[in-house]
């Protein structure tokens, strides 16, 4: 009985990312190797062929190797004063280094364009008539804010978990407090940053909102894979363009996963002690924070000029304070809206219970493919959604899976991109549980369902919320995967973000900024005061 | 060579993260380190043992008080300008150095000739038993080889003072008994003084010269291995040192030099190591080994327990008073070996009876 559920479960699941994972990039790898009918690299030649082509690709790993550079040395920086000094707002540097996690795309771009756009109001006060914020600078900047909080957190995990100890023998033996930072600190924190680095690197290629508002002149290859496939109906050039775009993202990825994650276990030996002590004297911690609060002072105008940019009947022209956008928003976009709740409320749950299916059968169970299983249901957080927009437009095109322009392609891309998420949380949670305690309940006489639902799930209950909110939180904010197969039917707010800023409506785009961020803080919010009550109903029964 | 430290008036408080009131972690501690003496710090967890060592190494500030280091005040200065060296609880070794750059990694800081290091790092690695495993990963060593790492390192810098941090109490039950000699023995031999903290009364026991048993931040006893056990000074003492029947008496008798005490049950004539009056109360206490079996005793009570622990035997025994006494005791043969609810008459080793004043710390 056991068994057959474990069974069906598996067979059913391999299916599904068959079906909903492997086909579609088969779909675009098909596709971008045929020309003429036969087997040939002609489209991948071409992009090397034609210099405004092969200069994306190349533009695309710089802008990469300076985002992920410059991100780890602010997520270090943050990281550090965090965990190994006594830096006064420890508080606001915590917060402030997380919030870009949470703003939808375009939105710190809009912020860029709002101050130092043509009419940004930077670029008017100081009459920088030269000066364009457009293209490689741009880009830069906003990537870094945006993806410097993945390196902080990355780094934050692999500091904590340095035992202090370690620290304090170095300085035990003589090494001053900087000796200290450079031969242990730095030296164990490697591999995490090295780590980070692939996460950004990664993460800055397959970013699509960034470079569509941004980058001038500077093309890169996820815009291009885009307008080649849709603007210029080039189906297999845009597929091409995808796929080398999603080879060393997902090289980087498998580099981060099986090489540096192994080595860092084996580096951060010994259990976590004391937390580190403090490593910098007083007027080096005064020159750090200073360095990061201006960061986050920079942070703060961002989100500043946005919701400044919501209120503002027209941008550069005329500063007065205005509704009107909101109403404007709630007409064109009225409806957008509750499409983008709907269909994420519909595919958050999806993913959080065949995530939650995934990790207890690869955490508990013993079956002929588990390992296949977990990589291949992790393998999406891997790809750029770009590739994955074109592999569903071309996979479900045809009968009998014709689902392009309907509900379910968009729940089906959000549900298997986003799983990764809610699999590897409740993976980690479950890890943690001794088996021992599942075993107890076996022993006094519950059945294997009744160990589940009373004794598992209750104790993983804040990892998977945890995971839930995160699934919807990127639903809400997709646009890569999104833009490819919105319709007519159903759009995605971040689409209409993104039409807005090409009309030139920057406070409409900021208007939607604004309820992306009002809508996913909600979902924060809701998570929290469910896990809160459940909190509070065990404080109740004990 | 060897180094005096002394700690004057040193006190300790804490703020708890939580409640934001004081906790007094350390009060008013006194203690001279002789030159080349190994000293334990001995107590429970929490007691304040661990803060007395990381005051002496620099990791923590005293509140008030004075370190002394060969009459040098050393209270305020930061652990890497201290002549200490520490042996971690974890050990605490660089996980990305290899055994030599472990061993090696305070010479970086000391002004001496790469000759001299060199010397002195083979020198060490000798004296640990570490040779043919220089290159090796630490995570490649077992828990013993690591310890004796953590132990080089912090000799090889030739520290004025060396501190132990529960060493062994990672390692195993065998070969924490091989690492106690060891220690014992480098220690004697480069005649360093040491402060070694612990929680295990047989390791304070095996390898110190003095122990220094500490309670809730301040001193209860100081004194030799054998002082400590045999002549504890308070009922915690004497508890913490496996004591486990304490007897409420009266001084009935002085003479010459024996004091008799008469409790509920019997009387015993004992030593008269702390000058006690006739008629004043005091608190007899007895370690289970010092209780025999003898039917001919007047002494009777009734077995209420019994526990095999292999070689000897645990017996719970209820004197006529209603008074609990804990016996532990050899038999012979198995056939010797009472059963619960039997009546057995007791005699006692007065010659390792001792007894303490009643009111502080009884």
């Amino acid at each position: 009985m056991k068994d057959r559920f474990v069974g069906s479960s598996v067979l059913i699941l391999f299916t599904l990312l068959l079906l909903f994972v492997v086909w579609p990039i088969f779909s675009t790898f098909k596709l971008s190797l045929y020309s003429e009918g036969a087997f040939s690299f002609t489209h991948y030649l071409s992009i090397f062929e034609k210099p405004w082509l092969r200069r994306s690709f190349f533009n695309s790993i710089l802008l990469g190797t300076l985002s992920a550079t410059i991100s780890c040395g602010i997520g270090f920086l943050f990281a550090f004063l965090v965990a190994r000094t006594r830096v006064q707002g420890k508080g606001a540097l915590k917060f402030l280094a997380t919030l870009p996690i949470i703003s939808p795309p375009f939105m710190l771009s809009l912020s860029v364009i709002l101050m130092f756009g043509k009419n940004g109001y930077i670029t008017n006060f100081f009459g920088l008539e030269n000066f364009s914020i457009y293209g490689l600078p741009g880009l830069v900047l906003v990537q870094c804010i945006s993806l410097f909080p993945l390196a902080y957190l990355t780094i934050l995990g692999i500091l904590q978990g340095i035992d202090g100890a370690i620290e304090d023998a170095a300085l035990d033996l003589g090494a001053s407090r900087f000796r200290t930072f450079l031969d242990i600190t730095f030296p164990l924190c490697l591999p995490g940053i090295f780590s980070a680095w692939l996460l950004v690197f990664v993460t800055s290629l397959a970013d699509f909102a960034t470079p569509m508002l941004l980058s001038g002149k500077f093309d890169v290859l996820s815009v291009q894979a885009y307008l080649q496939f849709t603007g210029s109906g080039n189906l297999p050039l845009g597929a091409a363009l995808s796929n080398l775009l999603l080879i060393p993202c997902v090289g980087a990825y498998l580099l981060q996963k099986y090489y540096v994650q192994k080595k860092a276990v084996v580096t951060v030996s010994g259990k976590p002690q004391r937390t580190g002590r403090e490593l910098t004297s007083k007027p080096v911690r005064f020159f750090l924070g200073l360095v990061a609060g201006s960061i986050c002072v920079f942070i703060l105008i961002l989100y500043g000029t946005v919701l400044a940019g919501a209120f503002t009947k027209s941008w550069g022209l005329d500063y007065s304070l205005s509704l009107e956008n909101f109403t404007y928003i709630w007409k064109v976009g009225g409806q957008t809206i509750i499409d983008t709740l709907m269909l994420s409320a519909i595919a958050t749950p999806i993913a959080g219970a065949l995530g939650l299916l995934i990790a207890f059968l690869v955490v508990r169970k013993r079956f002929f493919g588990r390992k296949f299983l977990d990589t291949l249901a992790i393998f999406p957080f891997a790809l750029p959604g770009t590739a994955v927009g074109i592999g569903y437009v071309l996979a479900f095109n045809e009968a009998p899976l014709l689902l392009t322009g309907t509900a379910f392609i968009i729940i089906l891309a959000f549900v298997f991109r986003n799983m990764p998420v809610a699999i590897e949380s409740a993976k980690a949670s479950l890890m943690q549980i001794d088996p021992a305690i599942e075993e107890a309940a076996t022993n006094l006489g519950a059945t294997t369902q009744r160990v589940f639902w009373e004794i598992t799930l209750p104790m993983i209950k804040p990892a998977i919320f945890t995971g839930l909110a995160y699934v919807f939180v990127h639903c809400m904010t997709a646009v890569s995967a999104v833009i490819f197969i919105v319709s007519a039917n159903w759009k995605h707010m971040t689409v209409l973000t993104l039409a807005q800023t090409e009309m030139l409506r920057f406070s409409a785009a900021a208007v939607l900024c604004l309820i992306l961020i009002v809508l996913v803080l909600a979902a924060f919010g809701l998570i929290r005061l469910l896990l809160g009550r459940n909190l509070l109903a065990k404080e109740i029964i004990e | 060579m060897s180094s005096e430290v002394k700690l004057e008036h040193l006190k300790k408080v804490f703020i708890d993260r939580h409640s934001k009131k004081e906790v007094i972690a350390v009060k008013d501690f006194n203690l001279t380190l002789r030159p080349g003496e190994l000293l334990t710090l001995l107590g429970p967890s929490g007691c304040g043992k661990t803060t007395v060592l990381r005051m002496l190494a620099g990791f923590e500030k005293p509140t008030s008080g004075e370190i002394l280091l060969n009459g040098e005040k050393i209270t305020n200065r930061p652990p890497n300008k201290r002549d200490s060296a520490m042996v971690f609880q974890g050990y605490a070794l660089f996980p990305h150095m290899n055994v030599r750059q472990n061993v090696a990694y305070g010479l970086k800081f000391r002004k001496l000739s790469s000759s001299e290091k060199t010397s002195r790092l083979q020198k060490i690695i000798e004296i640990v038993g570490l040779n043919g495993l220089e290159d090796r990963r630490t995570s490649e060593l077992s828990g013993g080889q690591q310890q004796r790492v953590a132990l080089a390192r912090a000799l090889v810098v030739e520290p004025k003072i060396l501190l132990f941090d529960e060493p062994l109490s990672n390692l195993d039950a065998k070969l924490r008994e091989t690492m106690r000699a060891e220690i014992r023995r480098v220690q004697q031999r480069l005649s360093i003084t040491a402060v070694y903290v612990t929680h295990d009364q047989i390791e304070a026991l095996s390898m110190s010269d003095r122990i220094v048993i500490i309670n809730r931040g301040e001193i209860e006893q100081i004194g030799t291995p054998t002082e400590i056990y045999h002549s504890p000074r308070t009922k915690f003492v004497a508890d913490f040192m496996g004591v486990t029947n304490f007897l409420e008496g009266k001084v009935e008798s002085k003479v010459s030099g024996f004091v008799g005490i008469k409790m509920a049950d019997f009387s015993l004539n004992l030593k008269e190591e702390i000058p006690v009056n006739s008629g004043q109360a005091v608190l007899v206490y007895l370690r289970p080994e010092e209780v025999k079996i003898d039917p001919a005793s007047a002494v009777k009570g009734e077995i209420l327990e019994l526990t095999y622990l292999g070689e000897k035997f645990d017996l719970q025994i209820k004197l006529k008073s209603g008074a609990h006494l804990n016996i532990r005791t050899k038999f012979q043969n198995l056939t010797e070996v009472p059963r619960v609810g039997m009546e057995l008459g007791l005699k006692f080793n007065e010659a390792r009876v001792g007894y303490l004043e009643m009111g502080q710390g009884t």
